[in-house]
């Protein structure tokens, strides 16, 4: 019951989000592993984790192509993307796992409080073999016009 | 009356956002200043004149609450409003957001009409007050 609630929630947390504030429209895709996404590929996929401790403890991950994180952040900032640095982007990506798993809890239940640690940038493929040792994942394949984004959340199966 | 706001957020991109979304929505500022974290805010705390302070509170170093701490130390300080921009939305935490001395808060993801919303009730104005025909409004782009 608890992946159901979890799953819900992270799907509607990251409608809020990127919608709301990156004006991006999407489509959810099933049954889709996210070592396979971007296997043919479609340039660098960034990907930023964040730690929480609560009811329950874990990470997420967010796994994002940089060419849309460069096009969102250049649109925040006002300026053309070739003027945009690489730490600005991370800070686009940093900020979107925070406001997704942030919104996720408030939606799963409004009561829990989890802690939310500083975000962090993490290689692609090294966030993929933490994935092969975690307990418990739930991912979200999210569709964009032209590539994919992630949602994941790994955590303890004994919370 | 033009209010000077100092937004902290260790995120570039969202200082960039934040600002953009105050001014599209039509808030009267005078003039904006930036801080990546706590420490940061409080030098220019102590520089400048705010009339409000807009704060993340997940942030490396000297998060959002612990600078509402320090201000609410400070006599100088202690005064100015302090509005925690967030993805914190359980209710616990909110209380404790409260107790320490925020003002209010905003839940990240936020849209220019909420932004708006909060920083009239605080400053006390009405939207109406806000947009009569002498106060400047064409000014603003949004």
């Amino acid at each position: 019951m608890k992946n159901e609630l979890l799953t819900t929630a992270m799907k509607n947390s990251i409608s809020d989000v990127l919608e709301t504030m990156f004006f991006l429209s999407l489509d959810y895709s099933d049954n889709v592993a996210i070592h396979e996404l971007w296997s043919t590929g479609k340039g660098q996929i960034l990907a930023s984790k964040l730690n929480f401790e609560g009811p329950f403890s874990g990470n997420t991950v967010f796994y994002i192509p940089k060419k849309i994180a460069l096009s969102i952040t250049a649109d925040f900032l006002g300026k053309d993307e070739n003027d945009v640095f690489d730490d600005q982007i991370n800070g686009t990506v940093k900020e979107l796992i925070n406001m997704l798993t942030g919104n996720t809890f408030s939606i799963y239940d409004p009561d829990a409080v989890f802690d939310l640690e500083v975000p962090e940038m993490v290689k692609f493929d090294d966030s993929l073999k933490d994935l092969s040792d975690s307990e418990k994942t739930i991912s979200i394949v999210i569709e964009t016009m032209e590539n994919h984004l992630a949602f994941q959340m790994n955590f303890r199966i004994d919370d | 009356m033009a209010y000077n706001i100092l937004i902290v957020d260790d995120s570039t991109p969202m200082r960039a956002v934040i600002k953009k979304v105050v001014k599209a929505s039509r808030f009267d500022v005078g003039q904006f200043f930036e801080a990546a974290n706590g420490i940061e805010a409080l030098k220019i705390l102590n520089q400048e004149w705010l009339d409000l302070v807009l704060t993340d509170y997940n942030m490396p170093d000297m998060d959002g609450l612990k600078l509402v701490e320090e201000m609410k130390k400070d006599e100088e300080l202690k005064s100015i409003p302090v509005v925690m921009i967030t993805t914190e939305g359980s209710r616990e935490r909110v209380e404790e957001f409260m107790e320490k001395g925020v003002m209010d808060y905003i839940k990240k993801p936020f849209t220019p009409e909420q932004i708006k919303q909060k920083l009239m009730q605080i400053i006390g104005e009405t939207e109406d007050e806000e947009r009569t025909p002498d106060n400047g409004d064409e000014e603003f782009d949004f």
